[in-house]
């Protein structure tokens, strides 16, 4: 066998190889789908708070009879498969309490005793709390309540159980304050919003809140304690996160999702003594656990389709390979088949002699395979994976070991067999028989229908599911096959005509490139490796695409700073200090109403939304934006601190009815609208210069005029207003009577305006209730123009539709263009103009998100913005990064899995090199004999090369353009089956279109390695053209 | 092993196809070389010198006719009987002396390679490996790779693994073209050796009359017939099976073919009289 390897070193190295890249792909696929998992694991316990990984269970008194569980009950709870993977439990037990006597300096909050706390805060003044009624205050509630060591507060119980009388008196211990406490923030507080709150209303009674007051357990509990009636206990279990792998989690986290579900229940002893009790202890139990399972099974099931089928591609283009190169070895080795066959062997010593070599060297390259495999997925868990997940080789990897071990024994076998059973005076020819027909060997035949079919069928539709994965590989394996074959009669003919035309280079390498079988070979594997080099290439850049365009889509702009901001003045004053030019930050409200598909509002300032924030995929014109636009009328400004304006009117009223009410709608400074009246025309008709007071000392708007009648009476007439003149001096006119329009006709009543002289305004109106009639300056529209992405909301009627305000109140919309999607907002927003909006001067929502956009990830615009927004009581929140919101999308199994597109593009690459190396080596004896013929013929050495290096150069060239043609029509056809996300985008922003720059970049990658490959190759075999070689028999 | 055994032919017919034709190589074949006998086959390029050679070693089958080694009729047995016979009793040497050997195996290798797939055939008698090579002269090269040896000792190496087995009939295709006077000697006289010393009969296809000269008996192929047999430098034709008799080529100059002859017996003499010349077929 040494003497064997020795005499064809750099054959048997190849065989070795590709035997070995074939295990490697084998094996690699089970190790790296493991790592994957491994890695998707480790991401979401990291990424998870300890709250969501871990099991929190909490127990409340059920009525005047029933207590909470004490913790050693609730621990008890827990099945032991679930504690064996929780850490070492943290109780707590509080109660909320309120300061007395209650009133509306009174604050109210969690009375809180929490083992360990102690060690888990800094101390700005006194003690820790070591007694009962002892309790420290957090630094907040110091400064809020002016509490200090020394403080005494008595409390009144502040009672939660429906089922107990809270009138009821309960105990009013007086707390001793100990203790001013700042807290650190670690995993120990499990989550809990022990501080932060102090001074904020309660958002059920109103009251002031104060932080949590930590106490000793004393105060709470035991013999000394006040015997408070409505105690809460909670235990927090932290995951283990050491202790659980991918094994485990795939047992532990339906376990505790059942567990969660019904926790008092469980089944264990304590459960069972509550289920005798008519009113027993509420437990409940929190745990995020089973999300997190459940997302690692999903990665887990994505991993086990894409890398295995990325695998076997690799692998199974490195058995077709290897197929060829052991059939290109046996041919090379007839004569000594012959002298096995004329010693008499037979076609089983044949056979023998074949398999004593080739099959060896094949099963060689198992171990080495399997070691390949092994390092690979050390390297890929420590340089790509992040979070160095565990290793783990289980049957999987032996098994995809012994797989490649039998596969590689049949491949060897079969490629033996075809040449031990030719007749031996077949075996005596130096060549074999030429073919230049169209004919398909059989079991060519037999692969190029059966791939044929399954790419027919994908592209038909007739098949989906991730074994499209495959499509590329398939469809070049069909036409490459059909070229090669397609290759030899047209070479054949090409040379015979380049002959007759006297063209002696070009007909002899095209006559060459006919009469040699590895021309086949080299056609048919550089085309599939070609293509899955495309396929890949697009695959990852198409993947990178889509996960940059959700990314976008997701934030929205580069950087998203959420802010507390409860007024819009002031967050765009901020926001315009920072950056005057509108080019860097832009302020953005959205107002998403509660409720599956409702349409969400987006409120943004058109040009500068339009160059801060991103379109993925989309880039819609500027011209775009201007249809939100204010209406091209200028807001009535008043300024002063009264006016004086003439009224004349002529109303007709039902008996009992009073006197028509009319008021001026004005926005402040401040964004807000106030409503001043300016009185009550009279009956009948009449006449008088009416006085107002109005609050614009800093200027204001008048943006509408309002009409309020009786209930159950009707009023109608006319009310002209005319010559207002502001403290100030101004002259206002308040015509023409086309700049003001009513908000909405209906049951209401109607009104209008109509000119009155030069300067005045006549209202026409009529109204049957006390409910307002708003005469609207059109300076805020009656409709709101909007751009709308996704559906309209229900009960729309052509493009006019309602969607909420600033204030979450519906207003009148229009849709007047749309787009695909709206940055960082659901499927189905309006986008609108926040200025025209905020006209009206109504309040922000609560619920709104008030969000400052910026343009760049830069820290000194976003210094800027937060600093000038502090400057204005504004905190920012959150921040977003349209980077680390990338980064979550790249950290899934999903990525990750066809991340190893790269690894099988760059090994098909390979692969199609080391086959042109491989052929160069098994023929270029003969092809250094035939130059050599030539040669003696008068052919110059110049010529030698190009006739070889014409040989080899125009088939590389040519396999490789239909090869990357495959790539791409396989990517078309794959894509679509390859889960590109973890879980879908809740807005789609799906691109698969072909990532065409980075196919001609692989593509010119292909043919410029392959052919300098080529070229060199078919230089090195001119250069052993030397006359001696026509000598040469051995 | 046992000694020369005899090889015979009756009627040897063998037809290939090409271009869509059948084409006769062998029409009749009728040849009988005795145990232990050394013949030389000789004819010009074409005749079917090789294509006999392969019907006698079992590479191919006849078209029609018989073909007897001693008592078994080759040419009804089965592959594999036949594989067996070429493990031990008939060797086959083709012409160019590397193509009968692995390259990747030097002489001694290469002999006990042939001896390792006769003892797969059941063959337990072998002579010994170094016995073979002291027989051919080769023992002294016994390790050299086969690159390392000169065109004669590789011809010499290609005999020995021939005779690895000691085989009943060796048959030899052109076993001294391309080699010098010395190396041609040499080798011939290793074969005329091994026919001597271990009875083998022994059957050379050759084209160099220098080699014929040195045979016993020669035996002419033409147009795929035994066109004639030479015996101790004298040529003799042969009246065939069938009552042929093939005129060598210099007496068909006088009597072209379609010549009218009358024969004519004085005591031990024939006389061949022409009596008339078709038209068209005369010089």
């Amino acid at each position: 066998m040494r003497k064997l390897v020795r005499y064809r070193p750099g054959q048997a190295a190849v065989i070795v190889c590709l035997a070995a890249l074939v295990t490697a792909c084998a094996a690699f696929a089970p190790l790296y789908g493991r790592a994957v998992s491994e890695a998707e694991l480790l991401t979401q316990l990291h990424r998870a708070p300890v709250q969501i990984s871990g099991l929190q269970l909490t127990s409340a008194g059920n009525g005047p009879t029933t207590d909470a569980l004490d913790h050693e009950t609730l621990l008890s709870l827990v099945p032991q498969r679930i504690r064996a993977h929780l850490r070492p439990p943290v109780p707590s037990t509080s109660v909320q309490v309120t300061t007395w006597p209650d009133g509306p300096a009174s604050s109210t909050g969690p009375l809180l005793w929490r083992d360990g706390a102690c060690r888990h805060l800094g101390l700005r003044s006194g003690r820790c709390p070591a007694r009962g009624l002892e309790i420290a205050v957090s630094a907040a509630d110091a400064r809020t309540y002016d509490w200090h060591v020394g403080s005494r507060i008595r409390v009144d119980e502040r009672v939660l159980d429906a089922l107990l009388d809270p009138g009821a008196r309960g105990p009013r211990p007086v707390l001793h304050v100990v203790g001013v406490y700042a807290l650190h923030r670690s995993d120990y507080w499990y989550g809990a919003e022990v501080t932060g709150r102090s001074g904020y209303p309660d958002p059920d009674t109103g009251q002031p809140q104060h932080d949590d007051w930590l106490t000793a357990r004393t105060t709470l509990e035991g013999p000394a304690a006040p015997r408070w009636r409505d105690a809460h206990t909670e235990l927090d279990l932290p995951l283990a996160t050491q202790t659980v792998g991918l094994d485990d989690i795939a047992r532990l986290a339906p376990a505790v999702s059942r567990f969660t579900v019904d926790p008092a229940h469980a089944g264990s002893p304590a459960a069972a003594a509550a289920d005798t009790d008519p009113w027993p202890p509420v437990v409940r139990a929190y745990s995020g656990l089973g999300d997190i399972g459940a997302a690692v099974a999903r990665g887990r099931a994505q991993a086990a389709v894409t890398i295995p089928l990325l695998t076997a591609q690799l692998g199974l283009l490195g058995v077709v390979v290897l197929w060829l190169v052991l059939g290109a070895a046996t041919e090379q080795r007839r004569p000594e088949v012959a002298v096995t066959r004329l010693r008499g062997g037979g076609a089983r010593g044949a056979r023998r002699l074949l398999l004593r070599e080739l099959g060896t060297l094949a099963l060689v390259g198992v171990p080495l395979g399997a070691v390949t495999a092994l390092l690979a997925s050390w390297v890929v868990r420590r340089l790509w994976l992040p979070l160095d997940p565990p290793s783990a080789v289980r049957g999987g990897f032996w098994l995809a070991v012994a797989g490649a071990a039998l596969l590689l024994a049949a491949v060897a076998s079969a490629s033996a067999q075809q040449a031990a059973r030719e007749p031996v005076v077949d075996l005596l020819r130096r060549v074999p028989a030429r073919r230049t027909g169209w004919g398909l060997g059989a079991l060519e035949a037999v692969v190029v229908v059966a791939a044929g079919v399954v790419v027919a069928l994908f592209a038909t539709g007739g098949l989906s599911g991730p074994l499209s994965l495959a499509a590329p590989s398939l469809l070049a394996l069909v036409v490459g096959l059909v070229a090669a074959h397609a290759l030899l009669p047209v070479t054949a003919a090409a040379g015979q005509r380049l002959l007759a035309r006297g063209r002696v280079g070009g007909a002899v390498s095209a006559l060459q490139l006919a009469r040699r079988p590895a021309t086949r070979r080299l056609v048919a594997i550089v085309t599939v490796a070609a293509a899955l080099l495309v396929f890949s290439a697009d695959a990852i850049v198409v993947g990178g695409r889509n996960r940059a365009y959700a990314a976008q889509q997701e934030v929205g702009a580069p950087v998203v700073l959420s802010t507390d901001a409860a007024t819009l003045a002031p967050l765009r004053a901020a926001v315009r200090s920072a950056d005057p030019a509108g080019t860097s930050a832009t302020p953005v409200v959205s107002i998403r109403p509660p409720g599956e598909g409702a349409t969400t509002t987006e409120a943004v300032l058109p040009r500068a939304f339009a160059r801060v924030a991103l379109f993925p995929g989309q880039s819609p014109p500027g011209r775009l934006w201007r249809v939100l636009d204010p209406p091209d009328v200028a807001p009535v400004r008043l300024v002063g601190t009264s006016a004086r304006v003439r009224l004349a009117w002529r109303v007709v009223g039902s008996p009992g009815a009073a006197p028509v009410g009319l008021g001026l709608r004005l926005l402040g400074p401040d964004g807000l609208a106030r409503q001043v009246p300016v009185g009550a025309p009279g009956r009948h008709r009449g006449t008088r210069l009416a006085r107002v007071g109005l609050p614009c000392r800093s200027g204001c708007r008048l943006v509408g005029l309002v009409l309020t009648g009786s209930t159950g009476r009707v009023l109608s007439g006319t009310v002209t207003l005319d010559g207002m003149v502001t403290s100030s001096g101004q002259h206002h006119l308040l015509g023409p009577a086309s700049h003001w329009g009513a908000e909405r006709r209906g049951s209401a009543g109607s009104v209008s305006a109509r000119a009155s002289g030069e300067n005045g305004l006549t209202v026409r109106f009529r109204s049957s209730t006390s409910e307002p009639l708003l005469l609207r300056h059109v300076s805020i529209p009656r409709r709101l123009p909007a751009v709308v992405t996704g559906r309209l909301p229900p009960g729309s009627s052509g493009a006019d539709f309602d969607a909420a305000g600033l204030d979450a109140v519906d207003r009148s919309m229009v849709r007047v263009a749309t787009l695909p999607r709206a940055p960082g907002a659901p499927r189905d927003t309006a986008v609108v103009n926040l200025e025209v909006l905020a006209r009206d001067g109504t309040a922000l929502d609560s619920a709104a998100q008030v969000e400052v956009w910026l343009a760049r990830d830069d820290p000194a615009v976003l210094g800027r913005v937060r600093d000038a927004l502090r400057q204005r009581g504004i905190a920012v929140t959150d921040v977003s990064r349209v980077t680390a919101a990338r980064r979550a999308f790249d950290e899934t199994a999903a990525t990750w899995s066809l991340g190893l597109a790269a690894v099988a593009g760059g090994a098909a690459l390979l692969v199609a090199a080391l086959v042109l190396l491989v052929i160069t080596a098994t023929t270029w004896r003969l092809r250094a004999r035939d130059l050599a013929g030539l040669r003696m013929s008068g052919l110059r050495p110049a010529q030698l090369r190009s006739i070889a290096v014409g040989e080899q150069l125009p088939v590389v060239a040519l396999a490789v353009v239909l090869g990357s043609a495959c790539g791409v029509v396989g990517a078309h056809l794959a894509l679509p089956t390859v889960p590109l996300f973890a879980s879908a985008p809740t807005v789609s922003t799906l691109d698969l279109s072909t990532a065409w720059t980075a196919v001609a970049v692989v593509t010119l990658a292909a043919l410029v390695v392959l052919g300098a490959l080529g070229w060199a190759a078919g230089s090195w075999v001119a250069r052993r053209a030397t006359l001696e070689r026509v000598r040469e028999s051995l | 092993m046992s000694r020369g055994l005899p090889l015979s032919t009756r009627g040897l017919v063998h037809l290939y196809h090409s271009d869509g034709h059948d084409v006769a190589a062998l029409s009749g074949v009728d040849l009988h070389v005795a145990a232990g006998e050394l013949v030389g086959l000789l004819g010009p390029s074409g005749a079917g010198k090789s294509t006999l050679l392969n019907l006698l070693g079992g590479l191919l089958r006849p078209s029609a006719g018989r073909i007897f080694l001693g008592d078994v009729e080759l040419s009804k047995v089965a592959d594999r009987d036949v594989d067996r016979l070429r493990s031990r009793t008939i060797s086959l040497m083709l012409q160019g002396a590397a193509r009968n050997l692995l390259p990747y195996f030097g002489v001694r290798e290469n002999v006990a390679y042939a001896q390792l797939v006769a003892r797969a055939s059941g063959a337990t008698d072998l002579p010994e490996v170094a016995q073979v090579l002291e027989t051919v002269g080769m023992l002294a090269r016994a390790d050299a790779p086969l690159g390392s040896l000169t065109p004669g000792q590789l011809q010499l190496a290609a005999v020995a693994a021939a005779v690895a087995t000691e085989p009943a009939v060796l048959l030899a295709d052109e076993p001294t073209s391309q080699l010098d006077h010395r190396a041609r000697d040499a080798v011939l006289d290793t074969i005329a050796r091994i026919n001597r010393e271990l009875g083998t009969t022994v059957l050379i296809v050759t084209h160099d009359p220098e080699v014929a000269s040195r045979l016993p008996r020669t035996v002419t192929i033409r147009d795929g017939r035994i066109g004639g047999e030479g015996r101790s430098g004298e040529e003799y034709a042969v009246v065939t099976a069938d009552g042929f008799l093939p005129l060598p080529g210099h007496v068909l100059d006088d009597l072209p073919p379609g010549t009218l002859v009358r024969l004519e017996r004085d005591d031990e003499v024939y006389r061949v009289l022409p009596v008339d010349r078709r038209p068209g077929t005369a010089r």
